[in-house]
């Protein structure tokens, strides 16, 4: 099963879409998810902001409806000069670490797709103030081997980069890759569905591959005015135990999926996942994020009308870099307790009158 | 163009008074478009192109220049101010301010106060004897703006105090008045509150939806002594259109479009990434259902001062490449 | 009337974790409102018919979240670490706190200062060293009560200081509620809406959602604001001062309220004999930024309770500005309603 996983991962991984550039790639993503989900959805729309939304439609009547979101959007690069020499000057998007630059490599999406690598900054700018700060993002040049002239009819102010970060497999389960922050979820999410396709579930689904999370969340707060469900799971991926990493805050690799409560989000739809998760045996850890989970779910959880949200992560380390790593039985397990939240969603949805949706108590709802 | 800025120069405007100016182009042109109001106050005049189901194309602009607010009143008569946006004090020091009433005052520092950024050691004097006389013609919460002011400089230049906010202002008239589109609406709107996070921006084009927005701003220029380029524009690059900024990167489609048809038109344009500029295309593409937002600068030298500078030809090209680019959505 | 606020300010409702608070509202306003219902995102609606209907929409809002912590691991010796949600480390050492829903007993430790090494005497307390004790001896113990992510109150009482003095925990925002609550009693001018907002502390997320689904056009947002007026400080530094009366900012830092309605409020204010003053510094903000800027935005204004002390275990307010909070706010609702549209 985790060869499924894989293999939407790597499929979704081809896909560039760099926060800020999912346009470009939301038909691609569209057409692989539809196609590797064997049938389960039953329609689509890609929305203005470059998100894909996936329906999946239940016989039942006046069944509920759980949104389960995961971000396509990556991390990224943008040209922002095209130097002397055949240097490129480059601007983060999302949270890039300078501390990773040098030497890295990087494709770069211009007319044609062509390869780079951050040249080491010269020392008079890499020692500007005397210390081992680092220089400014803007000192790191990208040495793409081209002359200038060559390089201006490829490459545009404007263009998107990635890091390389081939997926490679390592000791057990473990694989290293750039990007599986956030494709690894959106994978579980596809594995998930492709799971329960053919068999009848008593719950509508809708699938957000958002955009723009990366980049302040404008894909799930635009979707919100899209869509329309009683319960919302976002998937994200969250830290991995590393060094000096508190226990408090991470779950070691290999010990299953996280499920987070917090403040921001809603009660009872986390407590349904823990059930599911545990309905199911299926291996996970509790972790607080007491004013903010840093996810789509803090956005999902207000935006428009708002919808009850929980947040189920997969731990990885190294996030943010080229060379992510996590345990694809860890991804298993957060597949594992999506499809037992499917399954038992119309179920726990309706049993627990307490919160999800809205519930009046006398009157009418205002319009 | 400069008669038009120069007529802008008569409406003083901080983020929460922009009615002057929102009265006057109300007036100027409700009666032969439509207006729109909204919650912020923002105020849009709508095109229509007479077709059923036609695409909206928003095309923004801010009111608001940088000001203050008065949040205290001493005894002896003198206000003590907030910042409303980030005003360079350094600029503003001794210099005129406007209540949105018509009471004038200066900002003034404190005997022997270090020129900081920092509004605690600055008053403002409006000549009020007492308190009492001062509460009466400037209440606590009346808001101060800097007075604007535009001349044609050599080379074709403009420079004064917020040249950025009515040039800008001037280019949503140009297009108000000549761009045209056959098969889409076009709401121009003037937003209020965007020196404050962009707040008008925010809910702008919640009511409009539209399918298409381009927003209108200054950027920095970096042709100015000391100044560290890496990419950026200079006055005279013509239209610049950016592909990134802080937080936003505006749609790939939209950019594309407008650099082929300044290509083909021969527009002078520049495509820049501006990694510390905010941008209320960001704002507007989160709002609602979201839209294609197009984000369209003019190089203006020393942005926030008394002496922004820009370049008359830059403003033609924006102009140009606007209504070029609206007439083909 | 100050009995239903000292009775709120009881209740523990730490953001995120309302419903104690909101179902004591809900049963509260039942009789006296014609509509009450929970939206989608949890906050607490009320609708009341007055005699007229205008042709705006006019929404009074109030928090029903407080300051307070949350649980966030408990440790091998049975203590317990938490995060906090808008309350500075250097007002809980010593402090005594409820834990979860079953309403545990603990304290927040504090070395005795014996055993603090020299260095560090006379220095702020830091998040890092701060842990709550129940008693439990190992973590074994202490799960079988406690989990991860149980919300965490203040033990406070409610005590007058004096005459007119309150010390409670929670005024912030309880004392609104409590206006909302009062105004719902009573008769109403004009048809009005209520909401009772979650999550304000966290940065008025509530508010985004009751501002999407009740789309006011006007919005009054009752609050407790900063009182800086200790011993000491300057004038000009004080923000508002205890028994000024109700205060009605014309900005702060998430908003500027709309010009009209603060000069109405302190217009009406004035003529009814209301005591009233303004914020003189721009800081704080509340749940009037979401309901200005979200949809296509509103008028919104505030009308709040000068408080010392307002995100920690002891709140200090005047009752006399509580009374002048409330008679604004009912003055208002009696003349929003009538206000031409523009």
């Amino acid at each position: 099963m985790t060869s499924t996983i894989l293999s939407i991962f790597e499929k979704l991984k081809s896909i560039l879409t760099v926060s800020g550039y999912e346009i470009l790639g939301a038909e691609n993503v569209r057409s692989t998810a539809l196609e590797v989900t064997d049938g389960f959805f039953s329609s689509s729309e890609i929305t203005k902001s470059g998100s894909v939304v996936l329906y999946h439609k239940s016989k039942k009547e006046n069944a509920k409806t759980l949104l389960i979101d995961a971000h396509i959007d990556t991390i990224g690069l943008v040209v922002s000069e095209i130097c002397e020499d055949g240097f490129l000057r480059t601007a983060p998007v999302g949270g890039v670490d300078r501390r990773i630059l040098t030497t890295a490599e990087v494709e770069i999406f211009g007319k044609e797709k062509i390869r780079g690598v951050f040249a080491s900054v010269p020392p008079h700018l890499a020692n500007k103030n005397g210390d081992d700060s680092l220089p400014d993002f803007a000192d790191f040049l990208v040495d793409t081997g081209k002359a200038r002239d060559e390089l201006v009819e490829i490459v545009s102010v404007g263009d998107p980069c990635v890091f390389v970060g081939e997926t490679k497999k390592l000791l057990g389960d473990r694989i290293t890759s750039a990007h599986l922050d956030d494709k690894i979820c959106c994978a579980a999410i596809l594995s998930a569905c492709k799971e329960l396709s053919g068999t009848d579930i008593e719950c509508n689904v809708t699938v957000l591959l958002s955009s723009g999370e990366e980049t302040r969340g404008g894909g799930a707060l635009t979707a919100s005015f899209v869509t329309s469900a009683d319960g919302a799971i976002a998937l994200d991926v969250n830290f991995a135990k590393e060094k000096d990493v508190p226990d408090y805050q991470s779950s070691k690799i290999g010990d299953g999926a996280m499920i987070s409560r917090s403040a921001v989000t809603d009660r009872t739809m986390t407590s349904i996942v823990e059930k599911c998760a545990r309905d199911g045996n299926v291996k996970h850890k509790i972790i607080a994020e007491v004013d903010g989970t840093g996810t789509n779910a803090d956005t999902i959880e207000v935006a428009n009308m708002g919808t009850p949200c929980a947040v189920l992560s997969v731990p990885i380390k190294y996030m943010h870099t080229p060379c992510e790593l996590c345990s694809l039985g860890d991804v298993q397990c957060v597949s594992d307790i999506l499809v037992n939240t499917m399954k038992s969603f119309e179920k726990y949805a309706n049993e627990d009158e307490t919160r999800l949706g809205i519930r009046v108590l006398k009157g009418d709802i205002v319009k | 163009m400069i008669d038009i800025i120069k007529k802008l120069c008569e409406f003083p405007t901080a983020p929460g008074s922009e009615n002057g100016i929102l009265s006057y182009l109300e007036e100027a042109y409700s009666e032969k478009y439509g207006i729109l109001r909204d919650g912020m106050d923002n105020l849009t005049i709508v095109k229509k192109c007479g077709k059923d189901n036609a695409k909206k194309i928003m095309l923004v602009v801010r009111t608001d220049t940088d000001g203050f607010i008065v949040n205290y009143i001493q005894d002896n008569g003198y206000l003590r101010v907030t910042k409303l946006g980030s005003p360079i004090l350094s600029s503003c020091v001794y210099g005129e301010l406007v209540s949105d009433k018509g009471v004038h005052g200066f900002l003034v520092p404190e005997k022997g106060a270090e020129i900081k950024e920092d509004t605690a050691k600055y008053y403002v004097d409006i000549g009020a004897v007492d308190k009492a006389e001062a509460e009466k013609l400037v209440p606590l919460g009346d808001i101060l703006a800097v007075i604007p002011k535009a001349e044609a400089l050599a080379g074709g230049r403009i420079g004064g105090r917020g040249v950025g906010t009515v040039v800008g202002i001037s280019v949503l008239l140009y297009l108000l008045e000549n761009a045209t589109s056959e098969n889409c609406d076009l709401y121009f709107t003037f937003t209020t509150q965007d020196c404050l996070l962009k707040r008008g921006a925010k809910t702008s084009a919640f009511d409009i939806a539209p399918d298409f927005c381009i927003t209108v701003e200054p950027c920095e220029s970096f042709d100015v002594p000391a100044s560290n380029r890496r990419g950026e524009a200079v006055l005279g690059d013509g239209a610049v259109i950016l592909a990134k900024t802080s937080d936003y990167a505006p749609s790939v489609l939209l950019r594309k479009k407008a650099e082929e048809i300044a290509e083909e038109k021969k527009i002078p344009h520049t495509t820049c990434v501006y990694s510390d500029k905010t941008t209320p295309a960001s704002v507007i593409s989160k709002c609602g259902i979201g839209c294609e937002c197009l984000a369209v600068a003019f190089p203006a030298r020393s942005i926030g001062s008394g002496a922004e500078i820009v370049d008359s030809s830059d403003i033609e090209s924006i102009n140009s490449l606007i209504s070029a680019l609206v007439s083909r959505l | 009337m100050i009995n239903l606020l000292l009775k709120l300010c009881s209740l523990d409702g730490v953001s995120g974790c309302e419903k104690n608070v909101l179902s004591f509202i809900s049963e509260e306003i039942m009789p006296f409102a014609d509509s009450v219902y929970y939206d989608r995102a949890g906050n607490l609606v009320a609708f009341k018919r007055g005699k007229r209907t205008p042709n705006k929409r006019i929404v009074f809002a109030a928090h029903a979240d407080e300051v307070g912590l949350v649980i966030k691991s408990i440790e091998e010796d049975g203590t317990l670490l938490f995060d906090d949600i808008g309350i500075l480390a250097s007002s809980l050492p010593t402090r005594r706190v409820f834990v979860g829903d079953k309403r545990l007993h603990g304290v927040i430790g504090s070395k005795p200062i014996h055993l603090v090494p020299r260095a560090e005497r006379g220095k702020k307390a830091k998040y890092e060293d701060l842990y709550i004790d129940i008693g439990a001896l190992s973590k074994s113990e202490a799960e079988q009560y406690v989990s991860v992510g149980d919300s965490v109150s203040f033990d406070s009482e409610c005590v007058m200081l004096s005459e007119n003095i309150l010390k409670a925990k929670a005024v912030d925002d309880r004392a609104g509620c409590t206006v909302l609550i009062n105004l719902i009693k009573s008769e109403l001018e004009y048809d009005t809406y209520f909401v009772f907002t979650r999550r304000e502390e966290l940065g008025t997320l509530g508010a985004i959602s009751a501002a999407n689904s009740l789309k006011p056009d006007i919005c009054i947002v009752c609050e407790s604001t900063t009182a800086s007026d200790i011993c000491g400080t300057p004038d000009m530094r004080k923000v508002v001062k205890l028994g000024f009366g109700a205060a009605v900012p014309f900005m702060d830092g998430g908003t500027l309220y709309s010009r009209e309605l603060y000069a109405l409020a302190g217009r009406i204010a004035e003529e009814k004999g209301i005591k009233w003053q303004t914020k003189t510094m721009v800081a704080g903000g509340t749940d009037a930024r979401s309901f200005q800027r979200e949809g296509h935005g509103c008028r919104v204004l505030g009308v709040a309770l000068p408080t010392r002390y307002i995100h920690s275990s002891a709140c200090v307010c005047d009752i006399r500005d509580f009374y002048a909070q409330n008679e604004l706010c009912k003055e208002l609702s009696m003349v929003l309603g009538g206000l031409n549209n523009d």
